[in-house]
Parts: structure tokens; sequence; C-alpha cells
């Protein structure tokens, strides 16, 4: 009996925490994603518009935020499953010391492009108003999904809505 | 106008949560661990001084409700030595910033609570609020949102700023 509730509980705090897990909200209208010409850590430039004909995820990140270094593992694992849909993934370090983030990228053995936005121009073209702030950009150049705040980026319910886009119309 | 409030005791850190799920959390960073946070992130050491002085909190929201909630900043209010005033914004802070690096303005201005948000269910945001208060003094806020077409407020007493 005992270990029955004790099962019982556990479903229900699972069930209760996939429901509190919030998903991607939908940018009304899709507006056209600003582009933007980044450098890497290794100094190769990166320009949004030369990935046209993907999905792309663009993560707007700092080292200080903790909400950010939260969702830096997941968003790993994530990239781990989209880089094999052909999906790319930004993650923008905005306005910070090129070797801070290189210190945290080694530390967190993170394997996506990271880019730098040293003086934060390239996020305030974006509707962003904190960090973190992820875009799922579609194949088109448009912004479909939006994500104030961390979330956890392996989560399946997540990765089929950004996988989905490469099906949509 | 839906209100709550809350006695917080001295500078001590503060979660409160309204009735439809909204989580509100406030918590004092000393004036030392400020000055070394913004140096850090390149400001002159003038202006890191100068900030860290001010009255500096961080501030998390949460909305564990099952709607979008909109929060402005500016509708934030603020009462000590006698006087109500807003809560200073991003753009407040602009004078003193001008010195600054372009790179370093840019940190500070991203590392504060965001003027004005909307949050959807599950999402949460945090940052820094800086109340232009000097050290030890105390105050109460009030802060609000709207919450399902309906103005929320949440009042905390006997707040103090933080002292090194």
């Amino acid at each position: 009996m005992r270990s029955f509730l004790i099962g019982l509980l556990l479903v229900v705090i699972l069930f209760s925490l996939v429901l509190a897990m919030p998903s991607l909200t939908e940018v009304p209208g899709h507006p056209k994603a600003p582009d933007f010409a980044l450098p890497d850590l290794d100094g190769k430039v990166h320009r949004l518009s030369d990935y046209r004909g993907k999905v792309v995820v663009i993560n707007f990140w700092a080292t200080w935020c903790p909400p950010c270094r939260k969702e830096m593992p997941s968003l790993e694992r994530a990239w781990q499953v989209l880089r094999k849909e052909g999906i790319m993934l930004f993650a923008i370090d905005v306005a910070e010391d090129e070797n801070a983030v290189f210190a945290f990228v080694a530390e967190h053995d993170l394997s996506f492009p990271v880019l730098l936005d040293e003086e934060g121009g390239v996020i305030g073209r974006w509707s962003a108003k904190g960090l973190p702030t992820t875009y799922v950009v579609d194949p088109e150049g448009r912004i479909v999904y939006k994500a104030t705040g961390p979330r956890e980026w392996d989560d399946a319910s997540i990765l089929e809505q950004i996988i989905a886009l490469k099906r949509a119309p | 106008m839906k209100a709550l409030s809350w006695l917080a005791v001295g500078i001590l850190a503060v979660s409160l949560k309204s009735a439809q799920g909204v989580a509100f959390h406030i918590d004092p960073h000393r004036p030392s661990w400020v000055e070394a946070f913004y140096l850090a992130r390149g400001l002159p050491r003038s202006i890191a001084h100068a900030i860290s002085q001010a009255c500096v909190f961080h501030v998390r929201m949460e909305n564990r409700s099952q709607a979008p909630i909109h929060v402005r900043v500016e509708r934030w209010r603020i009462k000590a030595l006698g006087k109500e005033r807003p809560v200073k914004g991003r753009k407040a802070w602009d004078a003193l910033l001008k010195e600054a690096p372009k790179a370093a303005r840019a940190s500070f201005y991203w590392t504060l609570f965001p003027d004005d948000i909307i949050l959807q269910p599950g999402e949460g945001i945090m940052g820094i609020a800086i109340f232009d208060l000097p050290p030890g003094t105390p105050f109460s806020l009030t802060v609000s949102w709207q919450e399902d077409g309906e103005d929320v407020a949440l009042s905390l007493s006997d707040l103090r700023c933080p002292t090194s």
C-alpha cells in the first residue's frame, strides 16, 4: 500500500511538472527576422540570411544571467537532436567580453555556435526585453516562436514544435 | 484592483505569490557585490560605485497563472523619506552611464529588470532593480501587473536598502 501511494505521488509530481513546462509562444503575424552578421568564438562570421531555407533557433543570453546558465545544458542536448534534423542553433551572447564567454563555453562543453553581440546592437533590433530570450525562425526567415525566460529545450513537446517548422507550408 | 500586502523584515529576501499564481521575489544585493559585478561588466569604477550606493535588489517574477501577465515597471511605486514616486526605468540611468564604454552600457542595460514585458503562463524573468535611495534607507514598494485583464498590486513595506 505504501509503495502504491509513493508511486501515485511520483506520478502526480511528474504530471504536474509536465503541465508546468512552458512551451513556445507563437509570435503574431510571424514578422521577418532582423538579419545579423556576428562572429563566433573562432572569428567566423555567421549571417542569419545565409541560413534561409533552414529552421534557426536563436538564443540571446549572457554568462552572468542565472536562468541563461540554467538552460544551457538542455540547449546542448536539444542541439544534439536538432543538428541531425538540419536545424541551426545560435546562442548569441549579449554585451560581454569574449574571454568570459570562451571560459563559460569551455567549462560547459557547449558545441553549438556561440556568437558575440559585444555592443548589444543585434539584440536591440529584436523584440527581446530580458535574458534569456529565444526565437525560432522558419525556413522563410520569419519569427514563428518566442520564449521569454528559460526552457527545458530537450523537452519532447518543444523539440516537436521546432522540428515541425521544417514541414510547415 | 486586487491588492496584496506583505511586511518585509529588514533587508531579507521576500517571496510572494498572488492568488492567480504570479510569484514575485526580491532579494537585496550588497553594495560591494554590486560594485564588483558592474566592474566585471566593464563599467568605470566611479559609475559602478555610484550604482552600488543606489539601493540595488534582484527581482524575479514567474507567471504560474493560466493567463499572460503584463508587467510595467513605470507603474511600480516606491515610498521613502516621506515621498512617493515611480520606480526608475532603464532610460533613467542614461545620464549616469554617458561616459561608459558602449559595450558596458549595453551590458548594464540588459542586467536590469525589463521595463515592460509580457510573461506567458509558465514564463519567468529576472533582473536588477535600482531604487535610487541611499544605503540603509527604509522604504516600501508597490509592484503591479495586469493579470487576466485585471490590475493586481502587491505592497511590500519595511524594506531597507542594503548596506555594506
